[in-house]
């Protein structure tokens, strides 16, 4: 992976550059042994490694700005990093950077139920937030897989997304308010406990900026009452096609499922014989759709479900008789990342979006490039918001292998950008599909991006080498080619 | 002497925006001109108008998305969706006859470029939320796109959220990815009368943290009943109005249980009643009289943190004194005697954290005291920086958010 030339007059200051940071972060808060710097070399991208230059972990905003003002002034590029289980290589380290830690902002500030939020530091887990106010019977909606170990601050910094987000929406519609500290250091409370704050919605560019607009020091999310009652259907097809026409009919008929998650033959299988969740194997695709809120709405949902799944010519079809059948549903598809695991020595997780009505031809898509590459791909698939997530098996020792995953997966993105959709659902650009921008974007499009980049961090010291291809200065982008010669509008009047 | 450029496709309007920056002449940027005097005013000889922008480009109900023209009328957008029995869940809102334009009048462009949402709002999320994609043309004069034409896109930073309430300072939107959702279906409203401010504030967030799912909660007091559609008790004391939508069966079920939860005197409204008095409240009509738009009576919009509403109001009404309206988190404030009362209300509002906009007010005022709140140094640069870098000869809507 290509990344920006290491700064050898940066390397050379090192020793300097540790003592100005223990003077800030005093202890073990600093770490600049190789031996404990190993830990940080790589994310949940386990495909790239880099060992960083240091790593300091501060614990206050206060340490972070200061950081932040010192690297700045030497010119240290900086890799903030939450839990490291981003899927796009967003905290892969550089060579001549400081790779800063959230972990240690791993405390809940308050819980303010009269106006259903909670204030955060950004190292908290996820699944810890609903965790704290589950008693009251409240929660945080966006649920990724990895909610036991992934950090709030990363959710922000990669907007992410999880089976539940068809209905309430993906972590840039369920917070309110971020402190962020700029690469200047200054310190920026943006949003609060209010909706839409008047102003440019800085917390909305923030959100899904992976860490290259500023670090994340707070986060007030919103929380909501737990759905009186939800209940899961396990539907299997003959055909894929079945599977996702059923997925098209039960979202035009007005029905929007908490969850609708689609699989299959091979992830089916896989799951089956790792969680013994109770799928069909017989069935070509798979479906848990699953429904929440007041009994009665939920009766008159599944119902409808149902019928429609007979009408889609569904093979196997069964609702939940209690909460363990329904944690059993769920069990399979949530150990689909084991379960290929167990299958293959590694695999890579690709996540592209793609209009749903496109799935049947993007599946036969995919199973054409598996042919071509060589390579066995499981396809889970956030079926009610077309968010895929080929799952491509291969083994890193066999370094062709990886070259052929690498290709595999930019081929099914490609596809994905031809059939109307995007790169990423969820799991951001990062290194990972930074190469592949242009595949969406043209140079006018992502000189734009980069504008919003330099107002804040002109200098391009925080996270580079991530989300572009390419980075142009700031001076440059900040020319103004003016058109002289024939004007369109003569008539205008002229200062 | 007023200009007046209307664009027909995206190439006019690259080709307008290019003959401002080389004249260095700045343009006030409208969609259909209804909210135009909502910001400071601009001081342009031009006018950039955008609702020649138009036409449905792609709607496919089943994928939940609706791309248009940027000046596409929100009727005509509303209209086609609700043939497929669909809806922007936003609630977007008419605020146009708040100074003095026609009911109706307003673009998809101009929704999204004010941010506006609804009563719905609390429980659907604002118009940044439903902003899936576009293409633009910045003061740059370049074409540009961001976002997507799916429902879940994280590729690239998030600009939908950068040009949703930017007030057309950064680009001119010509085409728009919006979500769309199924229509909501039944309409029902329970309101509990003759409580004090405090009082209905507290059944509203009782409402709101309950699991019935409401989807507008508003506290009507007593002056501000005959301003809206009939329906609702001209008793003494304000009125809790607490919405539910869905399914007949749910909404007639959650509004019962709702009644027997939060106790006391009740009324329901059924499905016909209850549209046009949210309607009403969505599009804040009863400061939309014929006397205050006539006069640009001093409207004020508050975002506050919900539960701070009751005390917000409270003091607002001992001093300066004036007429309220309370929508969700949003409290619409007229002050007494059409002054502005700036500092009180900003004040008042920076003490529980939230951000107040004078949304109606004479130009003299809204040049002088500014129309959107302060933001602190450090967001101010980076706001400025922004502004720089998309519209760098300061051409578009120039001092429209701010100085
Ligand atoms: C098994 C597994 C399942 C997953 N399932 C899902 C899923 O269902 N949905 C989904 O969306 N994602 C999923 N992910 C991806 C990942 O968990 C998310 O992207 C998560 O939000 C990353 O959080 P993190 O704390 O680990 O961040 P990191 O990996 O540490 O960092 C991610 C990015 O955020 C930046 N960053 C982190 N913290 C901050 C901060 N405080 N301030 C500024 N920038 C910061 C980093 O620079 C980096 O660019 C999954 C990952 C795994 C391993």
């Amino acid at each position: 992976m290509r990344m920006p030339e290491p700064d050898a007059a940066v390397i050379a200051a090192r020793a300097e550059l540790v003592a100005a940071l223990r003077a800030i972060v005093p202890g073990e808060g600093v770490i600049e042994e190789e031996r404990e710097l190993l830990a940080y070399e790589t994310d949940g991208l386990t495909a790239y490694r880099e060992l960083p230059m240091l790593v300091v972990l501060p614990e206050t905003t206060e340490q972070v700005a200061a950081v932040l003002k010192l690297c700045h002034g030497r010119g240290v590029k900086i890799v903030p990093r939450g839990a490291g289980t981003g899927l796009s290589g967003g905290a892969l380290p550089l060579r001549d950077g400081v790779t800063l830690g959230l972990g240690r902002f791993n405390r809940i500030l308050e819980i303010d139920y009269d106006n259903l939020c909670v204030v955060t530091q950004p190292g908290v887990t996820n699944l810890a937030i609903t965790r704290a106010v589950e008693d009251q019977g409240f929660y945080y909606a966006p649920d990724p897989s990895s909610q036991i170990a992934c950090s709030i601050g990363g959710n922000v910094a990669e907007n992410s997304g999880g089976v539940h987000c068809l209905k309430y929406g993906v972590t840039t519609n369920n917070i309110t308010g971020v402190e962020v500290v700029t690469m200047a250091g200054d310190v920026l409370r943006i949003g609060g406990r209010h909706a839409d704050p008047a102003g440019y919605d800085l917390l909305g560019v923030i959100t899904g900026s992976e860490g290259l607009l500023g670090v994340i020091t707070e986060v007030t999310v919103k929380i909501r009452p737990k759905p009186e009652c939800t209940r899961a259907a396990l539907v299997g097809f003959p055909t894929i096609r079945a599977g996702a026409t059923c997925v098209s009919r039960v979202i035009s008929e007005g029905i929007i499922p908490a969850g609708m998650e689609m699989m299959d033959k091979f992830a089916i299988e896989a799951a089956e014989a790792f969680a013994h969740a109770g799928y069909p194997l017989d069935a070509e695709s798979l479906l848990i759709v699953e429904l929440d809120g007041t009994v009665s709405e939920v009766d008159d949902g599944m119902a409808r479900v149902i019928a429609i799944a007979r009408e889609c010519d569904a093979t196997h079809v069964r609702e939940n008789a209690d909460e363990a059948e329904r944690e059993r549903f769920w069990s399979g598809r949530k150990s689909a990342f084991p379960a290929m695991g167990r299958l293959s020595p590694d695999y890579i997780c690709m996540d592209g979006t793609i209009p749903r009505g496109r799935l049947p031809d993007v599946l036969d898509g995919i199973t054409a490039l598996s042919r071509k590459h060589d390579l066995r791909v499981a396809n889970v698939f956030h079926a009610g918001d077309g968010n895929l997530h080929p799952l491509i098996l291969y083994d890193a020792n066999d370094s062709d292998q990886l070259a052929r995953a690498e290709a595999f997966g930019a081929d099914i993105l490609k596809l994905c950008v031809a059939e109307g959709g995007v790169l990423s659902g969820e799991h951001g650009i990062g290194v990972e599909k930074r190469d592949l921008m242009p595949t969406m974007f043209d140079d006018t499009d992502l000189k734009h991006q980069q504008r919003l980049k330099c107002a804040f961090d002109p200098d391009g010291l925080l996270n580079p080498g991530k989300m572009f291809p390419e980075l142009h200065r700031c001076a440059e982008l900040g020319k103004m080619h003016v058109h002289h010669g024939k004007l369109p509008f003569p008539h205008l009047p002229r200062f | 002497m007023d200009v007046q450029v209307r664009p027909a496709d995206e190439s006019e309007l690259i080709d307008a925006i290019r003959g401002l920056t080389a004249a260095g002449t700045p343009a006030q940027v409208n969609g259909a001109g209804t909210k135009q005097r909502f910001g400071r005013p601009v001081n342009a000889g031009v006018t950039l108008q955008l609702d020649g922008l138009t036409g449905i480009q792609a709607y496919a109900p089943d994928e939940l998305t609706l791309t248009c023209g940027a000046g596409t009328s929100l009727e005509t957008v509303e209209s086609l969706l609700r043939e497929h029995d669909q809806e922007l869940a936003f609630e977007p809102p008419d605020l146009g006859p708040l100074y003095g334009a026609p009911p109706g009048g307003a673009t998809i462009g101009g929704v999204l470029g004010c941010n506006l949402a609804g009563s719905r709002r609390v429980r659907a999320g604002g118009a940044r939320d439903h902003f899936l994609g576009f293409r633009a043309v910045s003061g740059r004069a370049e074409a540009f796109k961001a976002g997507g034409h799916v429902v879940k896109n994280v590729t690239g930073y998030d600009l939908c959220k950068l040009l949703a309430g930017s007030f057309g300072t950064l680009a001119a939107l010509s085409e728009v990815t919006v979500k769309v959702l199924p229509r909501a279906g039944r309409t029902g409203t329970l309101l509990l009368p003759g409580r004090s401010v405090a009082d209905a504030v507290g059944l509203l967030i009782a409402a709101w943290q309950s699991r019935l799912e409401p989807s507008g909660l508003s506290c009507v007091p007593p002056e501000i009943v005959p301003l809206l559609p009939p329906g609702l008790p001209a008793d003494a004391g304000c009125i809790a109005a607490i919405r539910f939508e869905g399914p007949e069966g749910s909404v007639l079920d959650r509004l019962t249980r709702m009644r027997d939860q939060l106790g006391g005197a009740s009324l329901q409204l059924g499905d016909e009643q209850s549209r046009a008095v949210w309607k009403a409240l969505t599009d804040a009509a009863p400061f939309a009289d014929a006397a205050s738009v006539q006069a640009e009576r001093p409207l004020w919009r508050l975002s506050l943190p919900p539960a701070s509403a009751a005390s917000v109001i409270d003091r607002l009404v001992g001093r300066p004194g004036g007429a309220w309206l309370l929508d969700g988190g949003m409290l619409w404030f007229a002050p007494a005697g059409d002054a502005s009362a700036s500092t009180e209300v900003r004040a008042e509002t920076e003490r529980v954290g939230g951000a107040a906009t004078l949304l109606r007010a004479p130009p003299s005022v809204r040049a002088a005291e500014g129309v959107f709140p302060r933001q602190s140094d450090g967001i101010e640069r980076i706001a400025a920086a922004i502004r720089s870098g998309f519209d760098p000869a300061g051409v578009l809507n120039p001092g429209r958010m701010g100085a």
